[in-house]
Protein backbone atom coordinates (compact mmCIF):
# COMPACT_ATOMS: atom_id res chain seq x y z
CA UNK A 1 0.00 0.00 0.00
CA UNK A 2 1.42 2.76 -0.74
CA UNK A 3 1.45 6.27 0.90
CA UNK A 4 -1.64 8.06 -0.99
CA UNK A 5 -3.38 4.89 -0.92
CA UNK A 6 -3.35 5.22 2.62
CA UNK A 7 -4.16 8.67 2.72
CA UNK A 8 -7.03 7.35 0.86
CA UNK A 9 -8.27 5.55 3.68
CA UNK A 10 -8.11 8.53 5.82
CA UNK A 11 -9.76 10.56 4.03
CA UNK A 12 -12.41 8.08 3.40
CA UNK A 13 -13.02 8.57 7.67
CA UNK A 14 -12.99 12.25 7.06
CA UNK A 15 -16.03 12.10 4.65
CA UNK A 16 -17.98 9.72 6.84
CA UNK A 17 -16.95 11.98 9.98
CA UNK A 18 -17.85 14.67 7.42
CA UNK A 19 -21.24 12.86 7.28
CA UNK A 20 -21.76 12.18 10.89
CA UNK A 21 -20.94 16.34 11.51
CA UNK A 22 -23.95 16.87 9.07
CA UNK A 23 -26.09 14.60 10.89
CA UNK A 24 -26.05 16.03 14.33
CA UNK A 25 -25.38 20.16 12.83
CA UNK A 26 -27.99 22.22 15.01
CA UNK A 27 -28.74 19.46 18.01
CA UNK A 28 -27.77 20.95 22.18
CA UNK A 29 -27.83 18.57 24.89
CA UNK A 30 -31.19 18.12 25.59
CA UNK A 31 -32.17 16.87 22.14
CA UNK A 32 -29.37 14.68 21.47
CA UNK A 33 -30.26 13.30 24.68
CA UNK A 34 -33.70 12.07 23.81
CA UNK A 35 -34.11 8.29 23.03
CA UNK A 36 -35.88 7.19 20.40
CA UNK A 37 -37.90 4.34 20.17
CA UNK A 38 -35.09 1.66 20.02
CA UNK A 39 -33.81 3.08 22.76
CA UNK A 40 -30.34 5.32 21.63
CA UNK A 41 -30.28 8.99 21.52
CA UNK A 42 -28.23 11.15 18.79
CA UNK A 43 -25.14 11.16 21.42
CA UNK A 44 -25.41 7.54 22.16
CA UNK A 45 -24.61 7.00 18.68
CA UNK A 46 -22.06 9.17 19.15
CA UNK A 47 -20.75 7.75 21.95
CA UNK A 48 -20.99 3.91 20.37
CA UNK A 49 -18.89 4.70 17.97
CA UNK A 50 -15.96 6.86 19.97
CA UNK A 51 -15.61 3.34 22.00
CA UNK A 52 -15.47 1.50 18.91
CA UNK A 53 -12.47 3.54 17.08
CA UNK A 54 -10.94 3.53 21.22
CA UNK A 55 -10.41 -0.28 20.16
CA UNK A 56 -10.01 0.04 16.84
CA UNK A 57 -6.95 2.30 17.55
CA UNK A 58 -5.31 -0.73 19.59
CA UNK A 59 -6.79 -2.99 16.83
CA UNK A 60 -4.90 -1.22 14.50
CA UNK A 61 -1.64 -1.48 16.38
CA UNK A 62 -1.86 -5.07 17.65
CA UNK A 63 -2.42 -6.15 14.04
CA UNK A 64 0.07 -3.98 12.08
CA UNK A 65 2.44 -5.75 14.43
CA UNK A 66 1.75 -9.15 13.60
CA UNK A 67 -0.74 -9.77 16.30
CA UNK A 68 -4.05 -11.43 16.00
CA UNK A 69 -7.78 -9.30 15.89
CA UNK A 70 -8.56 -9.20 19.70
CA UNK A 71 -12.20 -9.14 18.72
CA UNK A 72 -12.78 -11.55 16.32
CA UNK A 73 -16.10 -11.93 14.39
CA UNK A 74 -18.49 -13.11 17.17
CA UNK A 75 -22.26 -13.49 17.61
CA UNK A 76 -24.07 -10.70 17.44
CA UNK A 77 -25.67 -11.19 20.76
CA UNK A 78 -22.15 -10.61 22.63
CA UNK A 79 -21.53 -7.41 20.42
CA UNK A 80 -24.72 -6.02 21.55
CA UNK A 81 -24.34 -6.28 24.83
CA UNK A 82 -20.69 -4.70 24.66
CA UNK A 83 -22.32 -1.95 23.35
CA UNK A 84 -25.22 -1.19 25.27
CA UNK A 85 -23.17 -1.65 28.07
CA UNK A 86 -20.87 0.87 26.59
CA UNK A 87 -23.47 3.43 25.60
CA UNK A 88 -25.54 3.46 29.40
CA UNK A 89 -21.85 4.01 30.75
CA UNK A 90 -21.34 7.20 29.40
CA UNK A 91 -24.79 8.33 28.85
CA UNK A 92 -23.73 11.06 31.42
CA UNK A 93 -21.49 12.69 29.64
CA UNK A 94 -22.70 16.21 27.96
CA UNK A 95 -23.36 16.39 24.26
CA UNK A 96 -20.22 18.80 23.81
CA UNK A 97 -17.82 15.88 25.14
CA UNK A 98 -18.81 13.03 23.15
CA UNK A 99 -18.65 15.15 19.95
CA UNK A 100 -15.19 15.71 21.61
CA UNK A 101 -14.53 12.54 22.36
CA UNK A 102 -15.13 11.01 18.61
CA UNK A 103 -13.14 13.60 17.02
CA UNK A 104 -10.25 12.42 19.47
CA UNK A 105 -10.83 8.69 18.99
CA UNK A 106 -11.07 9.09 15.65
CA UNK A 107 -7.35 11.17 15.41
CA UNK A 108 -6.09 8.43 16.66
CA UNK A 109 -7.08 5.65 14.67
CA UNK A 110 -5.72 8.15 11.90
CA UNK A 111 -2.60 8.13 13.41
CA UNK A 112 -2.53 4.27 14.03
CA UNK A 113 -3.33 4.09 10.10
CA UNK A 114 -0.63 6.52 8.32
CA UNK A 115 1.74 4.91 10.79
CA UNK A 116 1.50 1.26 9.77
CA UNK A 117 3.31 -0.84 7.52
CA UNK A 118 1.24 -1.50 4.82
CA UNK A 119 1.63 -4.80 3.89
CA UNK A 120 -0.04 -5.24 7.73
CA UNK A 121 -2.93 -3.15 7.08
CA UNK A 122 -3.73 -4.73 3.53
CA UNK A 123 -3.17 -8.25 4.77
CA UNK A 124 -3.65 -8.09 8.72
CA UNK A 125 -6.35 -9.87 10.22
CA UNK A 126 -9.19 -7.78 11.10
CA UNK A 127 -12.13 -9.06 12.00
CA UNK A 128 -15.22 -7.73 13.70
CA UNK A 129 -13.20 -4.52 14.00
CA UNK A 130 -12.20 -3.03 10.71
CA UNK A 131 -8.90 -0.66 10.45
CA UNK A 132 -10.58 2.62 9.51
CA UNK A 133 -14.37 2.20 10.09
CA UNK A 134 -15.48 4.27 8.00
CA UNK A 135 -18.78 2.58 6.93
CA UNK A 136 -19.67 2.52 10.74
CA UNK A 137 -19.86 6.27 10.62
CA UNK A 138 -21.59 6.26 7.57
CA UNK A 139 -24.20 3.91 9.06
CA UNK A 140 -24.69 5.33 12.52
CA UNK A 141 -25.26 9.01 10.67
CA UNK A 142 -27.89 7.58 8.50
CA UNK A 143 -29.20 6.48 11.57
CA UNK A 144 -29.16 9.49 13.39
CA UNK A 145 -30.77 11.14 11.00
CA UNK A 146 -33.94 8.37 11.01
CA UNK A 147 -33.88 9.13 14.66
CA UNK A 148 -33.92 12.72 13.83
CA UNK A 149 -36.81 12.64 11.88
CA UNK A 150 -38.41 10.29 14.27
CA UNK A 151 -38.48 12.81 16.70
CA UNK A 152 -39.02 15.81 14.48
CA UNK A 153 -35.39 17.40 15.80
CA UNK B 1 10.38 29.87 43.67
CA UNK B 2 6.73 28.84 45.37
CA UNK B 3 6.13 28.25 41.92
CA UNK B 4 9.55 26.37 40.92
CA UNK B 5 8.69 24.43 44.19
CA UNK B 6 5.24 23.51 42.83
CA UNK B 7 6.52 22.24 39.36
CA UNK B 8 9.33 20.13 41.25
CA UNK B 9 6.65 18.38 43.81
CA UNK B 10 4.31 17.64 40.74
CA UNK B 11 7.00 16.08 38.98
CA UNK B 12 7.45 13.83 42.31
CA UNK B 13 4.22 13.01 42.82
CA UNK B 14 3.81 12.09 38.92
CA UNK B 15 7.39 9.83 39.44
CA UNK B 16 6.17 8.41 42.02
CA UNK B 17 2.91 7.03 40.45
CA UNK B 18 5.20 6.22 37.60
CA UNK B 19 6.92 3.96 39.80
CA UNK B 20 4.04 2.64 41.93
CA UNK B 21 2.28 1.54 38.45
CA UNK B 22 5.94 -0.30 37.67
CA UNK B 23 6.22 -1.63 40.83
CA UNK B 24 2.50 -3.45 40.94
CA UNK B 25 2.94 -4.45 37.26
CA UNK B 26 6.24 -6.33 37.98
CA UNK B 27 3.98 -8.36 40.44
CA UNK B 28 1.69 -9.38 37.47
CA UNK B 29 4.84 -10.18 35.35
CA UNK B 30 6.10 -12.33 37.82
CA UNK B 31 3.49 -13.82 38.88
CA UNK B 32 2.69 -14.94 35.21
CA UNK B 33 6.42 -16.27 35.24
CA UNK B 34 8.06 -19.52 33.19
CA UNK B 35 3.83 -20.66 32.77
CA UNK B 36 3.16 -22.35 29.78
CA UNK B 37 0.59 -21.36 27.42
CA UNK B 38 -1.64 -24.39 28.47
CA UNK B 39 -1.50 -23.52 32.27
CA UNK B 40 -2.66 -20.08 30.94
CA UNK B 41 -5.61 -21.16 29.41
CA UNK B 42 -6.62 -23.09 32.79
CA UNK B 43 -9.88 -22.08 34.04
CA UNK B 44 -9.80 -20.97 37.89
CA UNK B 45 -12.04 -21.31 40.83
CA UNK B 46 -13.49 -18.00 39.45
CA UNK B 47 -13.91 -19.33 36.08
CA UNK B 48 -10.74 -17.15 34.61
CA UNK B 49 -8.01 -18.57 33.66
CA UNK B 50 -4.47 -16.63 33.82
CA UNK B 51 -4.40 -15.66 30.26
CA UNK B 52 -8.21 -13.86 30.77
CA UNK B 53 -6.55 -12.25 33.94
CA UNK B 54 -4.28 -10.41 31.83
CA UNK B 55 -6.35 -9.51 29.11
CA UNK B 56 -8.55 -8.12 31.32
CA UNK B 57 -5.41 -6.15 32.64
CA UNK B 58 -4.91 -4.58 29.01
CA UNK B 59 -8.10 -3.95 27.95
CA UNK B 60 -8.38 -2.10 31.50
CA UNK B 61 -5.50 0.28 30.53
CA UNK B 62 -6.86 0.67 26.99
CA UNK B 63 -9.87 1.94 28.59
CA UNK B 64 -7.32 4.01 31.02
CA UNK B 65 -5.62 5.10 27.94
CA UNK B 66 -8.29 7.34 26.69
CA UNK B 67 -9.87 7.82 30.22
CA UNK B 68 -6.51 10.21 30.95
CA UNK B 69 -6.47 11.75 27.37
CA UNK B 70 -9.91 12.89 28.07
CA UNK B 71 -9.50 13.99 31.00
CA UNK B 72 -5.95 15.73 30.17
CA UNK B 73 -7.67 17.57 27.30
CA UNK B 74 -10.52 19.08 30.11
CA UNK B 75 -13.11 16.29 29.33
CA UNK B 76 -14.72 14.11 32.07
CA UNK B 77 -14.43 10.25 32.16
CA UNK B 78 -16.55 8.70 30.42
CA UNK B 79 -16.69 5.20 32.88
CA UNK B 80 -19.11 5.71 35.32
CA UNK B 81 -20.25 1.59 35.34
CA UNK B 82 -21.55 0.88 38.55
CA UNK B 83 -19.50 -1.34 40.62
CA UNK B 84 -21.20 -5.38 41.24
CA UNK B 85 -23.13 -6.91 38.45
CA UNK B 86 -22.98 -4.67 35.45
CA UNK B 87 -19.23 -4.32 35.64
CA UNK B 88 -18.66 -8.03 35.88
CA UNK B 89 -20.78 -8.35 32.86
CA UNK B 90 -18.33 -6.06 30.82
CA UNK B 91 -15.57 -7.30 31.63
CA UNK B 92 -16.87 -10.86 31.03
CA UNK B 93 -17.57 -9.71 27.20
CA UNK B 94 -14.28 -8.05 26.81
CA UNK B 95 -12.37 -11.27 28.28
CA UNK B 96 -14.40 -13.56 26.73
CA UNK B 97 -13.54 -11.99 23.67
CA UNK B 98 -9.87 -12.11 23.73
CA UNK B 99 -9.75 -15.93 25.19
CA UNK B 100 -8.71 -16.97 22.19
CA UNK B 101 -5.60 -14.77 21.66
CA UNK B 102 -1.92 -16.74 22.30
CA UNK B 103 -0.41 -16.07 25.52
CA UNK B 104 2.63 -14.59 23.53
CA UNK B 105 0.02 -11.72 22.45
CA UNK B 106 -1.36 -11.37 25.70
CA UNK B 107 1.36 -10.30 26.64
CA UNK B 108 2.85 -8.41 24.31
CA UNK B 109 -1.00 -6.41 23.99
CA UNK B 110 -0.63 -6.22 28.14
CA UNK B 111 2.67 -4.29 27.62
CA UNK B 112 1.63 -2.16 24.58
CA UNK B 113 -1.90 -0.63 25.90
CA UNK B 114 0.48 -0.03 29.62
CA UNK B 115 3.50 1.91 27.43
CA UNK B 116 0.66 4.07 26.43
CA UNK B 117 -1.09 4.87 29.82
CA UNK B 118 2.43 5.43 30.51
CA UNK B 119 3.00 7.59 27.78
CA UNK B 120 -0.11 9.37 28.58
CA UNK B 121 0.52 9.90 32.36
CA UNK B 122 4.02 11.58 31.31
CA UNK B 123 2.31 14.27 29.48
CA UNK B 124 -0.68 14.54 31.81
CA UNK B 125 -1.36 17.87 33.01
CA UNK B 126 -1.82 18.18 36.68
CA UNK B 127 -5.85 18.12 36.52
CA UNK B 128 -5.42 14.28 34.61
CA UNK B 129 -3.20 13.18 37.59
CA UNK B 130 -5.77 13.78 40.45
CA UNK B 131 -7.55 10.17 41.25
CA UNK B 132 -10.91 12.13 42.13
CA UNK B 133 -10.79 13.26 38.06
CA UNK B 134 -12.03 9.73 37.36
CA UNK B 135 -14.59 6.77 38.16
CA UNK B 136 -13.45 3.34 37.24
CA UNK B 137 -10.30 3.87 35.63
CA UNK B 138 -8.57 6.28 37.76
CA UNK B 139 -4.99 7.27 36.79
CA UNK B 140 -3.31 5.09 39.51
CA UNK B 141 -6.49 2.27 39.54
CA UNK B 142 -3.93 -0.29 37.87
CA UNK B 143 -1.58 -0.12 41.03
CA UNK B 144 -4.56 -2.17 43.44
CA UNK B 145 -5.91 -3.94 40.72
CA UNK B 146 -2.47 -5.11 39.25
CA UNK B 147 -1.26 -6.27 42.52
CA UNK B 148 -4.77 -7.75 43.28
CA UNK B 149 -4.66 -9.69 39.91
CA UNK B 150 -1.27 -10.87 40.56
CA UNK B 151 -2.32 -12.23 44.12
CA UNK B 152 -5.15 -14.18 42.55
CA UNK B 153 -2.49 -15.17 40.06
CA UNK B 154 0.08 -16.64 42.50
CA UNK B 155 -2.64 -18.17 44.10
CA UNK B 156 -4.12 -19.94 41.90
CA UNK B 157 -0.66 -21.15 41.18
CA UNK B 158 -0.20 -22.29 44.33
CA UNK B 159 -3.14 -24.19 44.62
CA UNK B 160 -2.18 -25.95 41.72
CA UNK B 161 1.33 -26.11 42.54
CA UNK B 162 2.66 -24.64 39.45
Amino acid sequence: MSGSEQQRLIEELDAAARGIDAAIAGLDDEKASRRGAEGWSVKDHLTHLTFWHEMRYFEVRRIVAGGRASFPVTSEEGVAAINDQVVANRRQLPFAQAVADLAFAREQVKTAVSEARAERLIGGSFEEIGPIGAGHEIDHAGFIEALRKEQGI
Amino acid sequence: MAEEQGILRALTDRQQLLDEIKAARAQVLAAIERLTEEQCKKPAVDGWSVKDHINHLTACDEIRFFEISRVSQGGRAASRVPEGEPMDAFNESIVTQRRHLPMEQAIADLNFARSLVTEAIMGAPEQALDPKAYVNYAVNGSIEHDIAHAAAIREWRKSEGI
